[in-house]
């Protein structure tokens, strides 16, 4: 893993999963650098950690996986589910509830 | 995380209760995964030997992998229903793996069961057809 991410980013990768999963399908190592891409680098996930991510969303309905052969090898490609996207919704306005409490308190003059 | 990494993480796994259907689909991504990375590096010009290091160094270690599979225990709660995966023979080496002693016992335990239950039905029939 080349960077790692602090523990306030909890929850982000979720986000950032979802999201780019409500545009299209893709494979976890495409999906890793979509993240890269879409952030310029900001947000690096670690490439093996994105998985147990990926499993559990799919286990709490938010993604659907399937097989698909792909030059004869054989990729497991994720797609969001309607309850993905009501989680993406949510987490959506979740995150901007937050970061716009964050912005507005950085953007506070500094009480002395 | 090379060759043994991935029988470490798939011992840790079983060990841990993880179902072995969902053990099978976690390493076939990984290996894909890996597949995929050693590609990038060659293209970027690595020798082969440095694309599996650099690959390997890129997914992560097994140990850092587990602890994020054991910190979601929604994957250990559900058993079966993973994509199927094609029948790969890591279930009982690495089983054997994690805790070898206890495979021994048990196997022993159930030989001399069998071997106990064989005789007394031996004894039996022989009763029977001697008519006592």
């Amino acid at each position: 893993m080349a960077k790692s991410n602090p523990p306030f980013m909890s929850g982000v990768p979720e986000l950032l999963i979802l999201r780019l999963l409500a545009r299209q399908e893709m494979y976890g190592y495409e999906l890793v650098k979509a993240v890269r891409l879409v952030t310029c680098d900001a947000i690096v996930l670690g490439e093996g950690v994105i998985y147990p991510v990926l499993h559990s969303l799919e286990r709490n309905g938010a993604l659907a996986a399937k097989r698909k052969p792909v030059n004869g090898r054989t990729r497991v490609y994720y797609g969001l589910t309607p309850t993905g996207r009501q989680r993406l919704d949510r987490l959506s306005d979740e995150w901007d509830r937050v970061s716009s409490g964050v912005n507005a308190a950085l953007g506070e003059p500094a009480h002395a | 995380m090379p060759e043994p990494a991935l029988e470490r993480l798939a011992a840790g796994l079983l060990a841990r209760g993880l179902p072995q259907d969902y053990a099978q689909r976690l390493l076939a991504e990984l290996e894909d995964h890996f597949i995929d990375l050693e590609q990038e590096h060659r293209l970027a010009g690595c020798s082969p030997q440095a694309a599996a290091t650099g690959a390997w160094r890129t997914l992560g270690t097994d140990d850092v992998i587990l602890a994020q599979v054991l910190a979601r225990p929604e994957l250990s709660r559900h058993h079966g229903g993973w994509l199927g995966e094609p029948s790969r023979p890591i279930a009982l080496p690495t089983a054997a793996y994690a805790d070898g002693h206890a495979i021994a016992r048990w196997g022993a335990s159930i030989s001399l069961g069998g071997v106990l239950t064989a005789s007394m039905l031996l004894l039996l029939a022989s009763m029977i057809a001697s008519g006592v």
